[in-house]
């Protein structure tokens, strides 16, 4: 099986994208501040700085990997199958197993690159005193094991894929379950064991005790590297070894899967009568789209542009499937948490709902630069600023249902517990990333030629800005001015190169 | 007393209108006029500077520096004027697979801000007029190239606009859908619509374009009827057959300066006269008197696509 073809074009290409310098540049300045942020608020009285600084550094790794990873993986076959390139590749002696080995390697240095940039800092640690080797050795095996699950979601997802919301879904959805497998792991040996007791009374709590563990979130390591014999210890070491083993062998298992999916992508069979005839029924009930016409008439008319966004039943279903999502989401926390717990899970929920709110900003008027409908539209009466009004409009519009719900559920438990929890600044931060959002992505839109850079670029400058500030500036409510104000800058910036973008015509993907 | 009437305002004219892509130079003073009623051809290989000069008339792209008028209306200054009489079609399809034929033209027709009741015959005005009046509820991703090319049509013809720029419509089409879309492309002529239509293929245009421009490099290098380009380049070519010495009957004809080209071939020359006024005659003139033996002198005849070759020659190279 021949895959050096594959393997060579890749880096080629990679090579060729300039933005990748810049996005390592930035990835290592980010460590560099985080790590010296650390440093800089110092440890409590009587503990070394290392033993201080590494359980944080190896946490954020931890999650950048589960996060970064397969979002980074997730387009990269399905892109190719898109743009019709994957089919080229089976007219060359390559099997595809063989493109998907080559396309994997490429992506295997991509994630590496992040663990090893993180890794003098970690060595830092050492210098700075209070890291043992089991710290050391804990951090790199469970890392490597993330790493390898996580590749393992995003190829896999990315094989079974064809359109990119498909693909970053699924591979957001693999990478749930691969984190899941891995707390699993550690949970059921104890769960079976002496000290089960406590895992059955709440399995909830048994698999935050297996977050808080890998992630060292405690400094579980430490205390253990203490108090444990060194016959417990290598005991540890070895079931975090098997561990990394087993996700290298999960990897090679996903990656023939991925070939097979691909082989049979390749072929690109014709659907099955029954899947014809689901088709019809179920995506163009023709009936069903008659009367949806006649109602939208009226729409077409005011307004030809906002029509346009809300026709598809995409549209529609990330509009209603967010706001009956979260209704779902809440009932189920409001029922068996309690109420304090409940206030507490609102952070996640709006962040779940700021995820949304970029997929779609960074989505913006993206098939419409793909089929070339962006330049037939900027030839018609309608202007540039249109244009762009009627996206940021659309996609408030889009999530107001479920942050209506969103908002609801936090003042409601709110009033009934008042002052429990910074309830203010969390509407304040979710309010002014949700309000800027939609300018930050239509200008990435726009400028980038992939979705998932525009999408990073989007999240990373609404979302990870105003609260890394925040967080620098150690969360004070009055520290709100600040991000608010850089906030509405940015986009203020933003909302004028967009309009630059469309006037100067900068956004054609078919230059000759 | 009847004051003489002014002339009338061309369809399309341009003044040294160049575009700048960075150090690339598309389009070079070009000084092109369209007249009303022309089904102008406008001409040019791959790379020539045909889509940047109908986007510029779109008013889609600007101008670096030169002027452009589309029925006397700046397309820089008055953009919306020019936007609502032309049509532009660009050199792809701009569809959503997942669109109904209907639905499409009446978004088109709402961005044009066409009244709603308006809108509903004239979409099934124009599906007439091209020839999909039975697709009209299909979508758009199950129609042939051929199809979606004619659709491309009815959406340009959605605001019933005066002037028409089709870039490379004929691209991709097979010979019947050619024939099927030059065919509409003459009904609309008749129906008093301006059309330019661009194409890198000189002889598909021939019958159908009453005028012609050529451009290279984004330089014009000729404008005027199809006749009038085989008169002017078509320089006549003949074959003269010598008793011997060829190469040098080539050599001395090449001093003539009624001679564009004179090259020998095993026992031949082939000589191509400089313009249409130079008589045949002249070969044997010079040729004689310097002692060659003349044989035969035979006329060639000359395809349009070699006096394109010809044309564009001296700039590709
Ligand atoms: N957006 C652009 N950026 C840079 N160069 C361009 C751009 N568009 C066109 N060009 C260059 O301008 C020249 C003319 O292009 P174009 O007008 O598309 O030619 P044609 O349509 O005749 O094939 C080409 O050399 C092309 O590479
Ligand atoms: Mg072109």
């Amino acid at each position: 099986m021949t895959f050096a073809p594959v393997l060579i074009r890749e880096f080629r290409e990679e090579a060729r994208r300039p933005a990748n310098r810049w996005v390592r540049v930035g990835v290592a300045a980010l460590l560099a501040t985080i790590f010296c942020v650390l440093i800089s608020t110092g440890p409590q009285a009587g503990r070394a700085s290392g033993d201080y600084v590494f359980p944080k550094l190896h946490a954020l790794l931890f999650g950048a990997i589960w996060l970064v990873v397969p979002v980074m993986t997730a387009d990269c076959i399905s892109r190719e199958r898109r743009e019709g390139t994957l089919g080229l590749l089976f007219l060359t002696p390559l099997t595809p197993t063989g493109v998907v080995i080559g396309k994997s390697a490429l992506q295997i240095i991509r994630a590496l690159t992040l663990v090893l940039a993180a890794m003098p800092m970690l060595a830092g640690c050492f210098a700075l005193g209070g890291v043992t080797w089991f710290d050391f050795g804990a951090s790199l095996l469970i890392n490597l094991t993330s790493l390898f699950l996580a590749l393992s979601a995003g190829m896999l997802a990315s094989a079974l894929s064809r359109e990119w919301p498909r693909a970053l879904a699924a591979a957001i959805v693999f990478s749930g379950v691969g984190l899941f497998g891995l707390l699993a792991s550690f949970v059921v040996p104890v769960y079976r064991g002496p000290s089960g007791a406590l895992f059955r009374s709440s399995p909830f709590g048994a698999f935050s005790w297996a977050l808080n563990y890998c992630s060292d979130a405690n400094s579980d390591w430490s205390r253990m590297a203490a108090a444990a014999t060194a016959a417990q210890l290598s005991s540890a070491m070895t079931g975090f070894a098997v561990r990394l083993l087993a996700a290298v062998a999960i990897f090679g298992f996903v990656l023939v899967v991925a070939g097979l999916a691909v082989r049979h992508a390749a072929q690109e069979s014709p659907p099955s009568p029954f899947q014809l005839w689901l088709r019809k029924i179920f995506c163009e009930p023709l009936w069903l789209l008659r009367l949806f016409r006649a109602l939208t008439r009226r729409k077409l008319d005011a307004a030809p542009l906002s029509w346009l966004q809300q026709r598809s039943w995409n549209a529609r279903l990330t509009k209603w499937g967010w706001c009956l999502g979260l209704v779902v989401v809440e009932t189920v926390l409001i029922t068996f948490f309690s109420l304090h717990d409940f206030l507490g899970a609102q952070a996640v929920a709006g962040a779940a709902l700021l995820f949304g709110i970029s997929l779609s900003s960074a989505g913006s008027y993206r098939v419409e630069r793909q089929n070339g409908v962006l330049e037939l539209l900027l030839v018609t009466p309608m202007s540039e600023g249109e244009l762009i009004r009627s996206r940021i409009w659309n996609v408030w519009l889009q999530f107001l249902p479920a942050t209506a719900v969103f908002v609801f559920a936090v003042l409601a438990a709110d009033s009934v517990l008042p002052n429990s929890f910074e309830t203010a600044a969390l509407l304040q931060y979710f309010g002014i990333i949700a309000a800027t959002m939609p300018f930050v992505g239509l200008y990435f839109a726009l400028r980038t030629k992939h979705f998932i850079t525009a999408w990073v670029c989007t999240f990373g400058f609404s979302f990870a800005l105003p609260l890394s500030i925040s967080v620098v500036t150690s969360w004070s409510v009055q520290g709100l001015a600040l991000p608010l104000f850089l906030s509405f800058m940015l986009s203020v910036v933003l909302l004028a190169r967009a309009q630059g973008t469309l006037t100067a015509r900068r956004f054609l993907l078919h230059t000759p | 007393m009847t004051t003489p009437a002014a002339p009338p305002i061309p369809a399309v004219s341009t003044a040294n209108l160049t575009r700048v892509y960075g150090a690339m130079t598309a389009l070079d003073t070009l000084n092109l006029t369209v007249n009303r009623g022309d089904l102008f051809g406008f001409i040019g290989s791959n790379g020539a500077g045909k889509t940047t000069t109908l986007r510029i008339l779109a008013t889609f792209l600007t101008p670096t520096t030169g002027t452009a008028f589309v029925f006397g209306h700046d397309v820089v200054a008055a953009p919306n004027e020019v936007r609502r009489i032309l049509g532009y079609m660009p050199d792809f399809f701009g569809v959503y697979k997942d669109m109904e034929v209907t639905e499409y033209l009446d978004f088109f027709g709402a961005c044009y801000k066409l009244p709603a009741a308006k809108r509903e015959q004239t979409v099934k005005d124009v599906l007439e007029l091209v020839g999909l009046s039975e697709k009209r509820g299909s979508l758009i991703g199950a129609l042939s190239r051929g199809m979606q090319q004619r659709l491309g049509l009815a959406r340009v013809l959605i605001h019933d606009p005066q002037i028409l720029l089709l870039d490379e419509p004929a691209s991709g089409l097979d010979p019947r859908a050619r024939i099927e879309m030059m065919a509409v492309l003459q009904e609309l002529q008749r129906m008093g619509k301006t059309i330019i239509i661009s194409s890198h293929i000189l002889s598909e245009l021939e019958t159908l374009c009453n005028r012609v421009a050529i451009i290279e490099r984004g330089k014009l290098i000729y404008a005027g009827s199809v006749q009038g380009m085989e008169q002017k380049h078509g320089g006549r070519i003949y074959l003269v057959k010598l008793a011997a010495d060829s190469e040098k009957a080539a050599e001395l004809l090449r001093t003539r300066k009624e001679i564009a080209e004179a090259t020998a071939l095993d026992g031949h020359v082939k000589v191509t006269l400089a313009g249409a006024d130079v008589d045949a005659s002249l070969i044997a003139e010079t040729l004689v008197p310097a002692g060659f033996r003349l044989l035969e002198l035979r006329e060639e005849e000359v395809g349009l696509e070699e006096v394109f070759l010809r044309v564009t020659k001296g700039e590709t190279q």
